[in-house]
């Protein structure tokens, strides 16, 4: 696969999520209340916290109209992306931003450097199915920890 | 029993008409008739519409219980009728009367501003045969009418320092008819009588027909076309005409928008954006004129009319925004990256620069240390808002890209390469490197552009900083700040190759956002200093 071709669109994900055992609790809370929030929506394959190194923040590329209208996202709501690699892969993966909820006083107080080039972090990503490619959509992050 | 005379006060209107959307009428607040009795009062209004039905209707306030129980009274009077009205000349009611209950009438909006002077009169009312009035309460007993003779209050209300004559009044009895005659002066020494049956009945139902002066909804309506006319006869529009009217004081720019609005209806018949733009001006009638102008400057043609309601949307996400700005910006204006402009008027570079054939070689003219990356704090994130940001760091900003020669427009996917805009804008792009100035251009990046209604080509924004030539050929160096890595946005590697046969300038950058993607040069903006 070439290495940013489709970045926003990931195909055969096989992500695995590191989900810390002590917080394994406090997750299904949060996934069981996603999974009763969005269940109208069989797009919505719920919420999960991934461990991500930044490749950098910058401009979101281009969205299909599906994405808009799967997500119920307008365009003025998405306007930055994560490029990330998860799981310490080359396959570097774009992550829209949801500008709506995102917590940029936070991102911009504990994460975002100029150079943020390999910083580790975590994103609480929503994840959509469409066209039966996986989707992720961030709208929390929060520093490693180990 | 009815009570002494009563001197009142009420407050003040301050609104003095007030447009019901659920009834689609106007409450004439100007004036009002009291009739009070005892702990009971109505408040009786004139009610008009903007589209004439011919009917006096009036909506009637009744106090009983401690609260006020709104009704609409319509009279169907001849002309000659109505002036006898407006005369206060008495006549018989009967048939002429249809009550109808308001449950959905808020009766806060009339009632809660008012506060008036007030002078009372105490008045009889013969019976239906005329037969018993204040000449024989003795008798009244006997009386055998369909409709008693009633002895009531009515107080003449001033709220805006004219009287209005309660000296002669109507007994309202709806389905049965009635009235009569009286004697405003009759001042009798009450005696102790109880009208029984004819005080209960009649309450909420004492009222007079009341017709007010014509007010400025009217004055406004009359001044109207004919097709404009037509067009008050669509609810939608109607109630958010007035809505405007009434918000904006009926200002002459108001009633001017209201107007342009029925043109803009007459001729696209475009319910939606009307009512759009209808619904900016309650707040905003600049921009809504502003908007208006524009589409028809443009015609009412359906491409402004799609852009129109984009810019409707879009300050009705974000008040605050100048709807003129952004009309005047349309190529900075991205649906999708919020990219609205805001350049300073003056100080434009005007100059016709000489051809210079030869390729100058140019170092970056902003140093990479001074990168202004993606998510930079401060600063909207859009590509055009860093790119302007870029270019400040050299103490430069952007031109506007309306005003005649800031901008060239050398390709769209439309029309391909203008062959003089780029001639004109490399001889630019000399000049400026040559003398520091760095230069924000539009590229095509991918298919379609969030810029559909400008040039419909550009999807994204750079900052040119250099130039030079190498083993492929005359390049243009540029910083991308669609990236917050100093070392992918400044990157030796963005170079964006003229090609001298085909007139298109592309290349590649090293930003994440870009991988993938081919630069082509659409716009060369004039930069003008800060």
């Amino acid at each position: 696969m070439h290495l940013y071709e489709n970045s926003a669109l990931i195909e055969n994900s096989n992500v695995s999520i590191t989900i810390k055992l002590k917080k394994i609790f406090c997750h299904i809370l949060i996934l069981v209340s996603f999974t009763s929030c969005f269940s109208q929506s069989k797009n919505n394959t719920g919420t999960i916290v991934l461990d991500v190194s930044v490749k950098s923040f910058g401009k979101t590329k281009v969205l299909p109209e599906e994405f808009y209208k799967t997500t119920t996202l307008n365009k003025e709501d998405i306007t930055s992306a994560f490029y990330v690699t998860i799981n310490n892969t080359l396959n570097v993966v774009a992550i829209p931003v949801n500008d709506k909820v995102f917590n940029y006083d936070y991102f911009y107080k504990n994460i975002y450097t100029a150079d943020m080039n390999e910083k580790k972090v975590k994103l609480t990503v929503q994840q959509f199915i469409i066209n039966d490619k996986k989707i992720y959509i961030a709208y929390e992050i929060a520093k490693w920890e180990k | 029993m009815i009570d002494s005379i009563n001197s009142d006060k009420l407050s003040n209107l301050k609104n003095k008409r007030v447009y019901d959307e659920n009834y689609d009428f106007i409450v004439n607040t100007d004036q009002a008739v009291m009739i009070t009795n005892g702990n009971y009062h109505s408040l009786t209004f004139h009610v008009y519409r903007l589209v004439d039905n011919d009917l006096t209707e009036n909506l009637v306030l009744s106090w009983y219980n401690g609260k006020y129980y709104p009704a609409l009274y319509i009279y169907n009077f001849t002309a000659e009728e109505k002036q006898k009205v407006k005369n206060n000349v008495p006549f018989l009611l009967t048939k002429k009367i249809e009550r109808k209950l308001l449950e959905n009438f808020d009766v806060g909006t009339v009632a809660r501003g008012v506060i008036c002077t007030t002078t009372t009169t105490s008045i009889t009312v013969e019976c239906s045969q005329f037969k018993h009035g204040a000449y024989n309460f003795g008798k009244w007993p006997e009386c055998e009418a369909d409709v008693k003779p009633l002895q009531i209050v009515i107080s003449s209300t001033d709220c805006n320092e004219t009287w209005v004559n309660g000296g002669v009044f109507y007994i309202a009895n709806p389905g049965i008819g009635g009235g009569g005659g009286g004697n405003p002066n009759y001042n009798p020494n009450m005696p102790p009588y109880n009208p029984g049956n004819g005080v209960p009945i009649a309450l909420g139902h004492i009222t007079r027909p009341f017709l007010s002066l014509a007010t400025p909804e009217q004055t406004f309506y009359n001044q109207l076309s004919q097709d404009q006319k037509s067009v008050m006869n669509v609810r939608v529009l109607r109630t958010g005409i007035l809505k405007v009217l009434q918000l904006n004081s009926y200002s002459p720019a108001s009633q001017q928008l209201a107007k342009d609005v029925c043109d803009f209806y007459i001729e696209t018949g475009n319910t939606s954006l009307a009512n759009k733009i209808l619904t900016l001006a309650k707040t905003d009638v600049e921009s809504a004129q502003q908007i208006i102008n524009y589409l028809s400057n443009e015609g009412n043609s359906e491409a402004s009319q799609t852009f129109a309601n984009t810019v409707l949307n879009f300050l009705s996400t974000h008040p605050g925004s100048n709807g003129n700005y952004i009309l005047n910006n349309k190529t900075d204006f991205d649906s999708n990256q919020r990219e609205v402009d805001n350049y300073q008027a003056g100080g434009y570079d005007n100059t016709t620069y000489s051809h210079y054939s030869a390729w100058p070689t140019v170092a970056p003219v902003i140093q990479p240390n001074n990168f202004v990356g993606w998510g930079a704090p401060g600063v909207a994130r859009n590509c055009m808002d860093y790119a302007k940001a870029q270019i400040a760091e050299a103490g430069y900003q952007i031109s506007s890209y309306l005003t005649s020669g800031q901008t060239f427009q050398i390709y769209t996917l439309q029309n391909g390469v203008n062959n003089v805009a780029l001639s004109d804008g490399l001889d630019y792009l000399k000049y400026a490197l040559s003398n520091g100035i760095p230069v924000i251009v539009g590229v095509d990046d991918a298919a379609g552009s969030p810029n559909i209604y400008t040039d419909n080509t550009t999807d994204h924004f750079i900052v040119i900083v250099g130039m030079g030539t190498n083993f492929l050929g005359n390049y243009l160096q540029f910083y991308d700040n669609a990236d917050s890595q100093v070392s992918k946005g400044t990157s030796n590697l963005n170079l964006l190759y003229y090609n001298s046969s085909t007139g298109l300038i592309t290349g590649t950058s090293q930003t994440d956002y870009a991988q993938g993607l081919t630069y082509t040069v659409t716009m060369i903006r004039k930069s003008k200093q800060l």
